[in-house]
């Protein structure tokens, strides 16, 4: 009878470590292999600069409006989902509507219904987005890097040119914060290659020589043939 | 006749041992720090309550090297200052003035605020928000050296720690001032400061912190405050 109470209680006792140990183990994945996705979500400022005598159409695809950047758990960094397609186009959105003279967004960059009321269009799309954590470097700092093109096209839809540019942003690593940290090294990135593009779409000769070459050949081109 | 008489009483005797040692403990705990500070001013500031004031972490590679909190320190020391200028918000400044005080634009030298002022719309937006005079801040605190070791246990009877463990902070910061309106230096303050810290271990771990960062953002604060307060003098 003594036997097995104690036999009893030793199941019940191993029981308990089991059980413990399932759910420590539970935790530990629902920490550590799971990430929740991360959506940058930041307000963009308004650039002070002289505008362009033009109107521009600017066109974001689906790849660029779904943006995330994903990366798998390893020895050095966490789980990643870190959605930006949306911040994207808000930053795009904020940034180009004073530089032009007016602003549409087009669905499509070849048009299906006639002529449109823009001298150019333009079309960001996010090429890379990597991160590096302070595991990875060896510094105290989270580190992102976006690289982007942004495409050139006639309103028609011919191909222009391309320009390719990056923005780089850091932000010191915080104890239980890393999400915070990631977004504000990856909003630093946008608004460091933000300014960039701002100041060269103000300032570029080459791209106003070829708008107003396109304008020209736009007024030369009988209308029935736009579409 | 009235007298009065002391009373001694072993609880208050132990009450008052307890209070004299208490200073002592907070003497023991701070460890030491030394500092250096440096001012060097090349015009005097004009100053009114309408001028504004903002201090900006200089950026590089989209990132600040001097951390948050050195800042929070500095804005804070400035603030309790009774200056003759307003504080304004570094992160409102950077917005209104956006794409002209980012990591990759902003000027380097007081020399290239001449061609900044003069792009359209800078000039009239500085004069809207009523700021003149821009402090660049620059630097940080790190750990230059270390050494020794500690170690913990926890057992069914209770837990303790062994051991030493000893770093040298060093804290370089930087702030120089700009005058908007003039487009030159006014002057700079620079700090140096650096201490060593202790944690001695048995059982429990006594940690002898040398705060060096609060000795240097101390420093610049005072010195800065020397620029934008009635006692300046060049």
């Amino acid at each position: 009878m003594l036997i097995t109470r104690t036999a009893r209680r030793k199941a019940a006792s191993l029981r308990e470590i089991g059980l413990r140990f399932v759910a420590l183990c539970a935790l530990a994945l629902s920490v550590c292999a799971c990430s929740t996705p991360l959506h940058v979500d930041s307000a963009f400022p308004h650039p002070v600069v002289a505008g362009l005598p033009i109107g521009a159409g600017v066109y974001y695809d689906e790849p660029l409006r779904q943006y995330a950047f994903k990366k798998e758990a390893d020895a050095n960094s966490l789980a990643w989902n870190i959605e930006i397609g949306a911040a994207h186009v808000r930053l795009f959105d904020q940034l180009l509507q004073p530089v032009f003279e007016n602003l549409v967004h087009v669905d499509g960059l070849r048009s299906g219904s006639g002529k449109r009321p823009v001298s150019i269009l333009i079309k960001p799309s996010i090429d890379e987005y990597t991160l590096h954590t302070p595991g990875e470097t060896a510094t105290e700092f989270y580190t992102v890097e976006i690289h982007y093109n942004l495409a050139f096209y006639s309103p028609s839809g011919e191909f222009i040119q391309r320009w390719s540019y990056f923005g780089r942003g850091r932000s010191r690593s915080e104890l239980f914060s890393a999400d915070e940290s990631v977004q504000k090294a990856t909003v630093a990135a946008m608004r460091d290659a933000a300014a960039w593009l701002i100041i060269e779409l103000t300032k570029s000769p080459d791209l106003h020589t070829q708008i107003q070459a396109q304008q020209s050949d736009n007024a030369n081109v009988p209308e029935d043939h736009e579409s | 006749m009235r007298t009065f008489r002391k009373i001694t009483s072993p609880e208050t005797g132990r009450l008052s041992i307890r209070i004299s040692l208490l200073p002592m403990l907070v003497l023991l705990l701070a460890a030491c720090t030394t500092s250096r500070i440096d001012v060097a001013r090349h015009i005097s500031t004009d100053l009114s309550r309408d001028t504004g004031l903002v201090l900006l972490a200089r950026k590089k590679d989209g990132g600040q090297k001097t951390e948050e909190d050195f800042m929070e320190c500095l804005n804070n020391a400035l603030a309790k200052m009774q200056l003759l200028v307003r504080i304004y918000p570094e992160q409102d400044f950077l917005d209104n003035l956006f794409p002209w005080f980012e990591s990759r634009t902003a000027p380097a030298t007081p020399g290239e605020l001449p061609a900044l002022l003069s792009r359209p719309g800078v000039s009239e937006r500085i004069t809207e928000i009523g700021v003149r005079y821009i402090v660049w801040v620059d630097g940080n605190s790190e750990k230059v050296d270390g050494g020794g070791g500690m170690s913990c246990a926890v057992g069914p009877g209770g837990g303790g720690c062994f051991g030493f463990v000893w770093w040298d902070t060093a804290s370089v910061y930087e702030a120089n001032i700009w005058d908007l309106q003039k487009a030159r230096s006014v002057g700079a303050v620079s700090a140096d400061a650096s201490g060593m810290s202790y944690v001695p271990a048995l059982l429990v771990p006594v940690p002898l912190i040398a705060r060096t960062q609060n000795a240097a953002c101390k420093g610049v604060a005072e010195q800065l405050g020397g620029f934008f307060s009635e006692d300046r003098s060049l």
